[in-house]
């Protein structure tokens, strides 16, 4: 079993083939040994780790990803993500930032992928107006930003 | 493909967004956009699209791969990262580079132009040298052709998708096709307006040499109104001008006579010839590009386009993708002619007539499901409620291949008797399900933990949660499940959805191997003195132990729980409730005779937790009965005096919540006989301590601590003043 401490300072008792889907906690085994001091994840909190430990314990057994492969070398460039991730990440917002961002940190390339995916697929084939309220991020354009974007591709008389 | 920290597996950086201006790449790189480029904004801005001070301090404190556990501790001493509250996908654009190239990656040059016309931090980033490799990416995964060598990705972005002319002034919507010859999109009305014919130059430009026009871009997509041939070379009146300024010069300088300038002049013809040549063959590449490359015209990707983007808007209202796509196709009345993108307006539009489509291709689906629902429960009838009220719903036939079949078929009528068939294999389809649903569970225990015991789904320690999504929502069902015949009879059907397409059911890891129950589980059969490794469930349950938290602060209550509902308080039943950490004691024999009374009670006289085993009309966890009630409905209904237990009626696990239900004890509140009156006050206190009264040794106290009078002093530091009740009027 291996411990993980969380930022909220929860001590999280895991097996050990479950986490080593972090190639993170994978390299520090490696690198560290045995040992019964916990690992610190300063930039995990606890209700994250319990989410991601759910991903490495559904996807416990399998192979995991080499780490040298380029997803877009085998082709692994669609936006399809399987039924199970799609449910996994049907949360808000809030934890979806944090479920990347600790996939991220923990170096965990599948979850990391389905992540971006998942994000990629809110943003794919919506308006601005439409980004903007899917991820509340205000219009600050200038007027004249406004002006310079709608004629941006106005080159005509410029050339 | 973006090159992240994933691939390198070096640990994250600090990415300075703001880069020098001194880049001169990147000022090149963009400064077709006009003047909207890297560089181009105020020092403000350029300071509000750093990234915010707390990701610096998060990707600046994230150790590497090869940080050993002793230097971890060291982290440890620091304080954990604030939590930055109200955080949602609107600090996207401030996630590190590495992660947010990542996503970007994988949107298509189309979205990443509309991204870079939604805020000034997506713009900039965007635009940012660095971000070359995105739009690459993004290229390269869509096949696009790689730009002209004079061309930015995103000015070639913009010329692929954006649909307006790209005239100055014009901005005309709905401008489809690109000339691929002088690289613009221009509407009709431009090309009549500034389109020259080869024919007119002499009359235009009377002053220049004809032999210019080999160095200055041609095209023969020309406005076929202006009733010129088709072979005809027209010209963009502007490129005519620019170029003769460079011309005239040149050719000045070598009708001078001098070596060099006829050098120089002839280069530049050379090159211009060159470059010209080069956009001719460039012209054929997109063009073949656009009617084949890509394998579909621009027309047939924009009604894909439209299709995905109809489809996510009626998969974002619950609908199912096999009725969408039996129901809606590119050749769809709404889908086949219009813009690409769907937009809410578009949408609103659109849904009047689409949506009816999709409700009657669900309309007969459902119906075809309807019937075999109705064989199900035709078989389930046959059974004793016992065997049946632990068989799984009716949609485990989804995965079956036969019914699968049958509602995805292409014939308009499936009936009831189409599903018969499938009735005289169910036996053999329901052992499987079963068997295959507890190799499904038993697999989620840890191999460690499971190896060697024999029935791992009969072990006390093993306890289980059901991970089902409600239908309503994101949420889980997170019932906590110890034991197959509970499992089996758990009523959670949340994750036997009729909206999820058929064939995608998925019966295996619903209920899942929950280590924090299992933990709890543990401690309880340790402490009723039982080995964990061996003990059954049916050992705990005989102990009948009773436990109480010990982490719980309630001072006028003690609550006393079974083994099953203990293991339930330790684990948090929702996502966000805080668990408790369960440290428990064995209940005092007072409380556990208690409790077991009040368990009793429930099960004998007042629970509504029995079944008949005769008939269906009490197997519902809504119309389970009393124990009484269950014995009289025996005598009644099928005459049986004698009823025995398991072979006429029985105690129905559904109904574990009732059973396992803790006692609540209030504890009596023990009057203090010594009260020693509140008769004394602090003199020392603002206002003599008139709001405030204590006992002698507490004012003392008090004015030893707050005062620092060692040694305080009657009617000095305190005084003696009985309270005098208030007469009620």
């Amino acid at each position: 079993m291996v411990l993980l401490l969380t930022s909220d300072n929860e001590m999280f008792s895991v097996a050990e083939d479950v986490i080593k889907r972090s190639a993170y906690i994978k390299n520090m085994l490696e690198d560290v040994g045995e040992s019964d001091l916990p690992i610190p994840l300063p930039n995990v909190e606890s209700n994250v780790l319990v989410k991601i430990l759910e991903y490495c314990e559904h996807y416990r057994g399998e192979p995991l990803p080499a780490s040298d492969v380029d997803p877009a070398e085998i082709g692994d460039r669609s936006l399809d993500i399987a039924d199970w991730d799609q449910k996994y990440m049907a949360v808000d917002q809030e934890m979806l930032f944090e479920i990347i961002l600790a996939a991220n940190y923990l170096d965990i390339k599948s979850l990391l992928d389905v992540g971006c995916k998942t994000v990629a697929k809110m943003m794919k084939g919506k308006s601005s107006e439409e980004i903007r309220t899917l991820f509340n991020i205000a219009n600050d354009f200038t007027p004249e930003e406004e002006a310079q974007i709608r004629k941006e591709n106005a080159w005509a008389e410029c050339r | 493909m973006v090159t992240t920290r994933r691939k390198s597996a070096v640990a994250p950086v600090h990415v300075v967004v703001a880069e020098p201006e001194s880049d001169s790449d990147s000022s090149e790189q963009f400064s077709d956009d006009g003047d909207f480029v890297q560089g181009s904004l105020s020092a403000r801005k350029r300071a509000s699209v750093a990234m915010p001070k707390a990701k610096r301090q998060k990707v600046a404190d994230t150790p590497t791969t090869s940080t050993s556990i002793s230097a971890n501790a060291k982290a440890k001493a620091k304080p954990p990262p604030k939590r930055r509250r109200g955080k949602d996908l609107s600090l996207l654009p401030t996630m590190p580079l590495d992660i947010l190239f990542e996503i970007l990656g994988q949107l298509s040059p189309r979205d990443l132009l509309i991204l870079t016309r939604t805020n000034t931090l997506f713009r900039k980033t965007l635009l940012e040298k660095n971000a070359q490799c995105v739009w690459v990416s993004a290229r390269g995964f869509h096949g696009v052709p790689e730009p002209p060598t004079d061309f930015s990705e995103r000015r070639w972005a913009g010329l692929l998708y954006s649909n307006h002319c790209q005239v100055k002034g014009c901005g005309a919507p709905g401008v489809r096709k690109v000339d691929w010859f002088l690289r613009k999109r221009i509407c009709t009305q431009c090309k009549k307006d500034h389109y020259m014919v080869h024919s007119k130059f002499k009359t235009k430009h009377p002053d220049l040499d004809n032999e210019i026009l080999k160095y200055i871009p041609s095209t023969h997509v020309g406005p076929w109104a202006n009733g010129y041939s088709g072979r005809s070379k027209y010209y963009w009146e502007t490129d005519i001008p620019a170029v003769a300024e460079e011309w005239e010069p040149l050719e000045h300088a070598a009708a001078m006579g001098s070596a060099a300038a006829k050098k120089a002049f002839a280069e530049w013809k050379a090159d211009r010839a060159q470059w010209i040549q080069d956009t001719l063959k460039d012209a054929h590449v997109y063009q073949q590009w656009e009617v084949r490359g890509s394998g579909m015209s621009v027309a047939e990707m924009n009604r894909k386009s439209r299709l995905e983007g109809v489809t996510s808007r009626l998969l974002q209202l619950g609908y199912q993708r096999d009725d969408i796509e039996v129901a809606i196709s590119v050749r769809t009345v709404g889908i086949y002619t219009g813009t690409p993108t769907v937009t809410d307006s578009i949408w609103a539009k659109l849904r009047t007539k689409l949506e009816p489509k999709v409700i009657e291709e669900k309309t007969r689906r459902l119906s075809r499901e309807v019937a075999n629902v109705n064989m199900y429960d035709g078989f389930l009838s046959t059974l004793r409620p016992l065997e049946r009220y632990q068989c799984p719903p009716a949609s485990f036939l989804r995965i079956l291949p036969e019914v699968s079949a049958l509602i995805n078929a292409e014939d308009a009528v499936v009936t009831v008797q189409d599903f018969q068939p499938i009735i005289t294999n169910m036996a053999a389809h329901l052992n499987k399900y079963q068997g295959d649903f507890q190799a499904s569970i038993i697999a989620t225990i840890p191999a460690s933990e499971r190896d060697g015991v024999a029935d791992p789904l009969d072990i006390a320690r093993f306890a289980f949660s059901c991970q089902a999504t409600s239908q309503w929502g994101p949420s889980q069902c997170s019932k906590f499940l110890s034991g197959w015949e509970m499992i089996a009879s758990h009523p959670c059907d949340g994750h036997w959805r009729f909206n999820e397409p058929i064939l995608q059911a998925n019966i295996g890891h619903q209920v899942t191997y929950n280590v924090t129950a299992s933990a709890i589980a543990s401690t309880l059969i340790r402490l009723v003195g039982l080995d964990p490794k061996t003990a059954r469930i049916a050992d705990i349950e005989q102990r009948n132990g009773r436990f109480v938290c010990g982490s719980c602060r309630v001072t006028n209550t003690t609550t006393v729980h079974n083994w099953r509902s203990a293991v339930m308080h330790g684990c948090p039943a929702y996502r966000g409730q805080s668990p408790c950490p369960a440290v428990f004691r064995l209940a005092t024999q007072e409380e556990a005779a208690k409790a077991q009374a009040a368990t009793l009670a429930i099960i004998e006289h007042d629970g509504r937790v029995w079944s008949c085993n005769h008939c269906a009309a009490h197997i519902e966890l809504h119309n389970c009965r009393r124990k009484p009630d269950i014995l009289e409905h025996l005598r009644n209904q099928h005459a049986i005096t004698e009823p025995q237990i398991l072979q006429d009626y029985f105690l129905n696990m559904k109904c574990g919540d009732v059973c396992d239900k803790p006692l609540v004890i209030t504890i009596p509140k023990v009057k203090n006989t010594n009260n020693k009156p509140h008769n004394y006050r602090c003199l020392q206190c603002p206002g003599g301590g008139r709001n405030r009264r204590f006992i002698m040794e507490g004012v003392i106290s008090h004015i030893k601590a707050k005062h620092g009078v060692v040694v305080p002093k009657l009617a000095i530091d305190y005084a003696v003043d009985p309270v005098v009740p208030v007469p009620r009027i």
